[in-house]
């Protein structure tokens, strides 16, 4: 990652990777409802994160925590060097893009645009340019006139995140920026989004719900979970190695199985006893420490982890086909295991109600697989959890 | 660094406000009844001789009693000519139903005593139709006098009957279309559609117009003064007990009959309880286009007549405004006409007096409940919870309260000099008038402005302060002019109800501060017609403007 070459307003403030803007110990509750514990996050200077979790998961309370429309019940919000934690919002020089975009009806693109820098005391000089530039780099050059009810909703998208990046905040967050869009135009503005966040350079906070959103535009992703943070990492990481069942479930496809741990060694590689099978996973997350042989696990595994073979196979599990389910780039066939638990195996040519056996199918990272090639991510291994 | 916005949390100003409203809300109302029994500096001590006075006396009770039973013949008769018109203007097309349809609802933005003095001009027993029949039939007499209950409840059901028509109007057109494609399809008629379907629709806009209909008869001022005679409902009673100088008996008098209405709210709104409102989902269902031309034309006909009926009274009010002084007698028509009444009204200062006192007091009393409505209803909506509640309730008070009641309040409040206890001498300036009408307007102001502020999207202010704008900023150029539409509807309303007041002027106002009503009443009492015509006239044309500019700021 590249540090901020021109926009941004660092004040010159010495900031390295994961502590521009500094998160610790955020927590906050609604009356007796806690929806956020202990959440501590760092960001580099013109970093992109994405906040990923499902509705009620604590996400946007985060994001308006940052943003100074609520206050936290404990921790702060450093950015740069500077605790912003009790300044109000006007006061923080953040910029924001809100849900449903929030321009203001009796205002023209050019005056939403140019509301922050009159707000902020710019130059009258200086205002003009640099409102034609923002409507240049949402490309909406032409439209300043146009009241804002004139225009389709990825323009409204637009405007909203030019009206942001106007007074050059220091900071930019975006709360489910394109969840008010058509499918069909969600991914283009996302690759507009993307763009534009990019050549400005500025770190960015991003809240939202969709993963392949999160995935493209963050160059981070943190997962959320009932008000508590489950993991940041790079998308890949998210998927390949989750630290928790509930990231290894909610990332992706999986199937669960229920097994007993037959041995674990220091770096987490487990062997797990599935019916008469002994499958290969890895310990992950904190929950690895605790695992002790004989325990019963979650063994989480992808679907091009597995593939279909003979009966006799050594280590191969049972199954009946109850359904397939066809997404385009692949067809899967749930099968029901008769160790119980269901997984997904791609696969377009078995029939519903047929028996058939899988095995492991792990690329080289897996050490010591019972199949001699395949390509899917080591499966996870958690203690037991309640069954989903 | 630009100045911080209110955090959330910061209650302070939600107590301000309330305490705001409280002191010219509710204090003055806690005093009447206290110095109703005695409590006060000046007096002797508690005492209940005035209660005792009120309880005993026969005339006090009738007069309680037939403010009851007027305002509830008046529901009944106002729901009987509303809503059958709703039906015919609502469901059914005919040439010239858009304009008939906004005519019809004319009635309510012109000022109760406007109404009455038509009525009497027109209906009244020396009025044009009187006139007509001693003529036609050569009586000696006129054939009725126009008076007692029954004129009471003939102009009550004149000007309240809009209520039903524009409620049960606004229901029908948001009725969904499909429900009766419904019933329709289950094999229903159209009467069991009617009955089991479209009038259960209805029921809680019927019960909010029964509401306003009943409030608006018991503190109905006009219509009981002028046609009553001797005939006194509760709020002539009280304007005589004060006129004869019995303070504490008008006091005691006020009280019971605010408690009278507070019961009377309590019980309807319980009765509107939890409404299944229907969402309104799905379009409004079409409208019954008349395909005989022989119909079509008999409703336009029907439509027309209603129309013309209803404006009647103000026509018959246009043309006495033209006639000169002393010169009908016995003719059917004047036999002259010229402006003489309306020169006379504009070349002389006194004449003119009234109208700019009632100009600037309305506007000043608007602005003041435009600004405190405004701040009010912001508060409420932030503060939430309890206190944001009360303070809406607060808002709405002076809505359920009679107005002779609040004048009898305000004028006990402020004729003491007690600054300690926030009391000022107030009375006989003109101060008092203005306090009035803004206290009056409150409800108008801050119900519009709570509506606008409800539709406000909270993600705006927030933008803005996101944006670096302060809170002053952030209301002066984002809050102000979104909520600006609502609170326009509000304004001239506002404007029209100070504007054409009567019931508070008549008990406070005084020669300097004299109200365009006062001297319409004046007028009348010196046999003046003509010149009395010509304000009503003229408050008639400021109203009708106040009421333009209001429907275009709300169809913005």
């Amino acid at each position: 990652m590249t540090a901020d070459p021109g926009g941004g307003a660092a004040d010159g403030a010495v900031s390295t990777r994961d502590s521009f803007l500094e998160l610790r110990g955020l927590a906050k509750s609604f009356g007796d409802t806690r929806v956020l514990e202990d959440f501590t996050l760092g960001l580099g200077e013109g970093e992109i994160l994405a906040l990923l979790g499902l509705s009620g998961s604590g996400k946007t309370t985060a994001l308006r925590l940052l943003a100074g429309f609520e206050t936290p019940d404990e921790g702060t919000v450093r950015v740069g060097g500077q605790d912003v934690t009790a300044l109000s919002p006007a006061a923080r020089g953040f910029g924001m893009v809100f849900q449903h975009y929030a321009l203001f009806p009796h205002m023209s693109v050019e005056q939403n645009i140019a509301f922050g820098l009159e707000a902020q005391g710019w130059d009258k000089g200086r205002i003009a340019p640099r409102v034609d530039e923002m409507l240049a780099l949402v490309h909406l050059e032409g439209f300043g006139s146009r009241r804002v009810s004139e225009i389709s909703g990825g323009q409204q998208q637009r405007v909203a995140l030019g009206r942001a990046l106007a007074p050059e905040p220091r900071l930019l967050l975006l709360d489910e920026p394109l969840s008010n869009l058509d499918p069909a135009l969600r991914e283009r503005t996302r690759q507009e989004l993307r763009a534009a966040v990019r050549r400005v350079g500025i770190t960015t906070v991003l809240v939202t719900h969709e993963q392949e959103e999160a995935f493209h535009v963050g160059d981070r992703v943190a997962v959320l979970n009932a008000g508590r943070l489950e993991q940041v990492g790079l998308p890949q990481e998210l998927y390949r190695a989750p630290t928790s069942p509930f990231v290894a479930t909610f990332i992706g496809r999986s199937g669960t199985l229920r097994g007993t741990l037959e041995a674990v060694d220091d770096l987490g590689a487990a062997r797990v006893r599935l019916g008469d099978a002994l499958w290969h996973g890895r310990a992950r997350g904190p929950s690895a420490q605790v695992l002790a042989r004989g325990a019963a696990v979650d063994f989480v595994v992808r679907p091009e982890s597995l593939r279909l073979t003979e009966p006799q196979t050594p280590d191969a599990l049972a199954g009946r086909v109850a359904d397939h389910r066809f997404t385009g780039a692949a067809t899967f066939a749930v099968i029901d295991l008769a160790v119980g638990g269901r997984v997904l195996v791609s696969s377009d040519d078995t029939e519903v109600g047929a028996v058939v056996h899988v095995v492991p199918a792990l690329d080289g990272t897996a050490r010591g697989g019972t199949a001699p090639s395949g390509h899917g991510p080591e499966p996870s291994v958690f203690p037991a959890g309640d069954p989903t | 660094m630009s100045p911080s916005t209110p955090r959330a949390g910061a209650r302070w100003p939600a107590w301000l406000t309330a305490a705001a409203l409280i002191w010219v809300v509710g204090y003055p109302l806690l005093l009447t009844l206290l110095e109703g029994l005695g409590i006060s500096p000046s007096s002797e001590g508690f005492t209940l001789e005035h209660l005792r006075d009120f309880a005993t006396r026969p005339d006090e009770w009738l007069a309680l009693w037939r403010s009851l039973w007027i305002s509830l013949a008046s529901v009944a008769l106002a729901g009987m000519v509303g809503v059958p018109l709703a039906f015919i203007f609502e469901r059914t097309d005919f040439p010239g139903r858009r304009v008939l349809g906004a005519l019809m609802a004319l009635p309510v933005a012109l000022p109760p005593l406007v109404g009455v003095i038509a009525f009497l001009f027109l209906y009244g027993e020396s009025g044009f139709l009187a006139r007509g029949l001693q003529m036609l039939f050569d009586l000696e007499r006129s054939p009725w006098r126009l008076g007692g209950p029954g004129a009471i409840l003939l102009v009550h059901t004149y000007s309240m009957y809009v209520y039903f028509y524009l409620f049960a109007r606004a229901a029908l057109s948001r009725l969904d279309g499909s429900m009766l494609e419904a019933a329709a399809a289950l094999g229903a008629g159209r009467w069991r559609t009617l009955v089991r379907v479209v009038l259960p629709q209805l029921r809680p806009a019927l019960l909010g117009a029964g509401l306003l209909t009943f409030m608006t008869s018991l503190g109905s001022f006009s219509a009981p003064y002028i046609f009553g005679g001797g005939y006194r409902v509760m709020t002539t009673q009280i304007v005589a007990s004060k006129v004869s100088g019995e303070v504490a008996l008008a006091q005691i008098e006020a009280v019971v009959l605010a408690a009278l209405a507070l019961v009377a709210l309590w019980a309807i709104r319980r009765l509107q309880g939890e409404e299944a409102v229907a969402s309104a989902h799905g379009v409004a269902p079409e409208r019954r286009t008349i395909a005989s031309p022989l119909a079509r034309w008999g409703f336009a006909a029907l439509g027309w007549g209603l129309a013309i009926f209803m404006l009647l009274p103000h026509l018959t009010l246009v043309l006495i405004s033209f006639v000169p002084m002393g010169t009908w007698t016995t003719e059917l028509l004047p036999p002259e006409l010229g402006t003489v009444n309306y020169r006379e009204l504009f070349s002389q200062p006194e004449r003119l007096r009234p109208m700019v006192n009632s100009l600037w007091m309305a506007a000043a009393a608007t602005a003041g409940a435009v600004a405190l409505g405004l701040l009010a209803a912001r508060q409420s909506l932030r503060a939430g919870g309890r206190l944001g509640g009360a303070l809406e309730g607060l808002i709405a008070l002076p809505w359920a309260i009679p107005g002779t009641v609040f004048a009898i309040a305000l004028g006990t409040a402020f004729s003491v000099d007690a600054p300690h206890l926030l009391r000022f001498v107030w009375v006989g300036t003109p101060i008092i008038l203005p306090l009035a009408y803004l206290v009056r307007c409150l409800p108008i102001t801050g119900r519009s402005a709570l509506a606008g502020l409800r539709q406000l999207d909270p993600a705006l202010e927030e933008a803005s302060a996101s944006l670096g704008a302060g809170g002053l900023r952030t209301f002066w150029r984002v809050v102000l002019p979104v909520v600006r539409p609502a609170l326009v509807a509000g304004v001239g309303l506002a404007f029209i109800t100070a504007l054409g007041d009567f019931v508070t002027s008549v008990v406070l106002y005084t020669f300097t501060t004299r109200p365009i009503s006062i001297e319409i009443f004046s007028a009348l009492r010196v046999q003046e017609f003509g010149v009395a015509a010509a304000y009503g006239v003229l408050l008639m044309l400021l109203s009708a403007a106040a009421f333009l500019a209001w429907g275009r700021g709300d169809a913005r």
